[in-house]
């Protein structure tokens, strides 16, 4: 019983990500597929851990979770380096416009 | 100094306790140049102490580092159709006394860019030893990454015609911009000299100057560009 909450808990929480992403935020398709294909990979496993151990045999790991582990690390990574790249795409800009605005108004010394 | 408009550019971050007689001291020394005071976003007086004095006054509304600071006084200085244009440093390291003996080469036309060197005869005022033998590992370094022929890189005085000024591009924000620009005078084929200053290391300069280990930032930025 108290499994089938927490199955059920995740679920939920799966779906509502997917609703977030899909309608709150104006992503990409590209970022709207890859949340869609985490979502409905979140929801098989939940639903049938089996499937996960049946990939993880396929590419020779034994057990599910641990293929799991090694994706969701995989994944984290990548994020990090993403949001490295804006950030610096950001940084960049930033310098551009303070030293913009400095010129803009710089003051000069009466003659 | 005559003629030609020659500006010297100053990156202030936090330099109120200095700023003050730095600028008196150009001004009574160098009358005829302009003066660009680029405040970097100090958290204290400096922009108050610049306010007062008949400088141009910048202010970047975040801090962006030494090079970027530079980079926008060159552009301000640029703009206001400076011919000669001059870094000096807040801090009173340096002498005002010597920016008419750095502007000669580049004011007499032989010259792009003047390098203030700090191992060019005259002895640094209370350098410590362990700044000399950074010092000594730095040159190394720039020699050896980019057989760089300059005998004192991370000296901030220097003098750069309105070509050469024109020409450097700096993307270093940084403490790393000082190899960039040596990088960028041999990539031009600038023709540049070395001029001998004073340094003078005061307990003030020393307490706000770069830290021995602020090398290691200098580094990984080089290498890794800058970290954010």
């Amino acid at each position: 019983m108290k499994l089938l909450v927490f199955k059920l808990g995740l679920i939920v929480v799966g779906l509502l990500i997917a609703r977030f992403y899909l309608t709150k935020t104006r992503s990409a398709v590209r970022d709207r597929l890859i949340v869609l294909t985490l979502v409905v990979g979140l929801l098989v496993a939940v639903i049938d851990p089996q499937t996960t151990t049946w990939v993880a045999n396929r590419v020779g790991i034994g057990r599910g979770a641990d293929l799991v582990f090694y994706l969701g690390f995989l994944f984290l990574l990548f994020l990090a380096g993403a949001q490295r790249v804006r950030l610096r795409e950001q940084q960049k800009a930033i310098v551009g416009i303070v030293r913009e605005l400095a010129l803009l108004r710089a003051r000069t010394p009466p003659e | 100094m005559d003629g030609d408009p020659t500006f010297v550019v100053i990156a202030a971050f936090n330099e109120a306790g200095m700023l003050g007689h730095v600028l008196d001291d150009l001004e009574r020394t160098c009358p005829r140049a302009h003066i660009v005071v680029v405040d970097d976003c100090s958290t204290d007086e400096t922009y108050r102490v610049a306010e007062c004095r008949p400088v141009h006054l910048l202010h970047h509304v975040a801090n962006l580092g030494q090079g970027a600071a530079l980079k926008t006084g060159i552009d301000h200085a640029l703009a206001q159709g400076a011919e000669i244009i001059v870094t000096f440093d807040a801090d009173g390291q340096m002498s005002a006394s010597d920016v008419a003996r750095i502007v000669a080469p580049v004011a007499s036309g032989d010259h792009d860019v003047a390098l203030g060197t700090r191992f060019g005869g005259v002895a640094p005022v209370g350098m410590t030893r362990s700044r000399q033998m950074l010092l000594r590992l730095a040159l190394i370094f720039s020699r050896v990454t980019s057989r760089s022929p300059f005998t004192d890189v991370h000296n901030g005085f220097r003098a750069f015609n309105r070509k050469a000024a024109e020409a450097i591009s700096l993307t270093q924000d940084r403490m790393a911009h000082a190899s960039e620009i040596t990088d960028e005078i041999l990539r031009l084929g600038l023709r540049w000299t070395e001029v001998p200053v004073t340094i003078n290391y005061s307990d003030y300069s020393r307490k706000k100057g770069q830290p021995v280990l602020g090398a290691l930032d200098i580094v990984s930025d080089l290498f890794w560009g800058p970290k954010r």
